[in-house]
C-alpha cells in the first residue's frame, strides 16, 4: 500500500528514486513531443501525477521548478479534461489535486470524450451535406475544396476515434472483472 | 443551420471557422495554448498559408501570428517555404493531417513498444536490492503497474480493431 499523507504527496523520495522519477518525467516529455507535439511542461506535470497521484500546486512547483503561473495553467487544463480532480484541503485555503484513478484508457487524455465526438459526428455530417448541396455556388470560392476535404477527413477521424474509445471501454471492463 | 442566411463566401468562411473550433475542441493539440491550437487547425485545413491569411482568419496581430509560427517551426510541427515567385513566406504542416491520421496506428504501435521497453528498464533498476527498499520505490512500482494496465487496455482494444500487430499484443500479454 502506498503511504498516504494528509496534504499532497511530496514525501522525501530517496535521491536515487528521485533520479528514476526524473527519468520518468523526461520520458513523458519526450514521448509527448514525439507522438503528438504535446507541450513538455504539461507532460511533466502529468508525469508527476502518474507517479505521486496527489499533489498541491506548491508540491508541483517544488518538484518541477516551473513558475506558479505555469503550474496553475496546466492544473486547470488537467482538471478540465478530467484527468485530475481538485478539492479544498479542510482548514486551509489550498487545493489538493488528485489523479483518483489512473486513466485506464488513454482516451481521457489522448482522445476526446464520447459526448463531444457524438456531437461533432452529427454536425460534420450536416456541414458536409450542405457543402455538397451548394457546390455549384461555392466551388469557385477560395479554399472550398480544402474545406470540403477537411470535413471529410474529420468525419473519418471522429468515427475512428469513437470506435476505438468504445472498444477501450469494453476492454477496461473486461480487465476490471479479472 | 446557423450559417445559412449568409452569402456563399461568408458561409464558407463561417464553416471554416467552425471546423477550426471543432479541431481545437477535439483536442488534437491538447496541452497547447488556444492561440497555437487555432493556428495549427488552420494549417490542418489549408495546404499552405501566409501570415496575412492567418491574421485575417484568427484576428490575432501579425506579431502574435509571426511569433507562434516561429515557435511551431522550432518544434518541427510546421515548415516554411516561399511562393513560386519567391516573394512571400508560406507555411504548411510538417506532416499533413491526412498522413498523421493514416500513420496513427503505426505511430501508436511504436509508442507502446517504446513504453514497454522503458517500463522494463525501470523494473530492472528496481530489482536491485540496493534500490528496491528505498523510499519512493513502491510508488515507482505502482506507477509501472498502472502504466502496464493502461497500455494493455489500449493495445488489446486496438488489436480487436486490427490496429495492432500481434507482436505488440503478445508483449503486453506476457506481462
Amino acid at each position: 500500500m502506498i503511504a498516504e499523507t494528509a496534504i499532497g504527496n511530496l514525501k522525501g523520495f530517496d535521491p536515487e528514486i528521485r533520479l528514476i522519477e526524473k527519468d520518468i518525467v523526461a520520458f513523458f516529455k519526450q514521448k509527448g513531443a514525439e507522438f503528438g507535439g504535446k507541450d513538455p511542461m504539461f507532460m511533466a506535470i502529468l508525469a508527476y501525477f502518474y507517479v505521486r497521484e496527489r499533489l498541491t500546486q506548491q508540491d508541483l512547483q517544488n518538484l518541477s521548478g516551473f513558475s506558479a503561473g505555469t503550474v496553475s495553467k496546466v492544473l486547470r487544463q488537467l482538471v478540465e479534461i478530467n484527468i485530475i480532480t481538485k478539492r479544498m484541503i479542510p482548514g486551509t485555503h489550498k487545493h489538493l489535486y488528485t489523479m483518483d484513478q489512473p486513466p485506464v484508457t488513454f482516451s481521457q487524455f489522448y482522445l476526446p470524450t464520447e459526448r463531444i465526438l457524438l456531437k461533432y459526428e452529427d454536425e460534420l455530417k450536416q456541414i458536409k451535406a450542405h457543402l455538397i448541396a451548394h457546390t455549384s455556388e461555392m466551388r469557385r470560392i477560395r479554399s472550398f475544396s480544402e474545406v470540403l476535404a477537411a470535413v471529410t477527413l474529420l468525419q473519418g477521424s471522429v468515427h475512428l476515434v469513437s470506435t476505438l474509445i468504445a472498444e477501450m471501454k469494453k476492454e477496461a471492463e473486461k480487465q476490471a472483472k479479472k | 443551420m446557423w450559417y445559412e442566411h449568409l452569402n456563399a463566401e461568408a458561409e464558407l468562411r463561417a464553416i471554416e471557422k467552425r471546423l477550426v473550433e471543432i479541431i481545437v475542441n477535439l483536442g488534437y493539440f491538447k496541452g497547447r495554448s488556444r492561440r497555437t491550437s487555432e493556428i495549427l487547425a488552420y494549417l490542418c485545413i489549408h495546404k499552405r498559408v501566409n501570415q496575412k491569411m492567418l491574421r485575417k482568419a484568427t484576428g490575432y496581430s501579425l506579431g502574435t501570428v509571426s511569433n507562434t509560427l516561429k515557435e511551431l517551426r522550432q518544434l518541427g510541427l510546421i515548415r516554411e517555404g516561399r511562393d513560386p515567385e519567391g516573394r512571400e513566406r508560406l507555411y504548411e504542416l510538417a506532416v499533413p493531417l491526412s498522413q498523421q491520421l493514416a500513420h496513427y496506428s503505426t505511430a501508436l504501435n511504436r509508442y507502446f513498444h517504446e513504453w514497454n521497453d522503458f517500463l522494463k528498464q525501470l523494473e530492472n533498476q528496481l530489482c536491485r536490492d540496493r534500490i528496491a527498499r528505498k523510499k519512493g520505490a513502491e510508488e515507482i512500482r505502482h506507477f509501472i503497474s498502472k502504466m502496464r494496465a493502461v497500455i494493455s487496455v489500449t493495445v488489446n482494444a486496438m488489436h480487436r480493431l486490427q490496429f495492432t500487430p500481434s507482436e505488440i499484443q503478445q508483449e503486453v500479454a506476457d506481462k
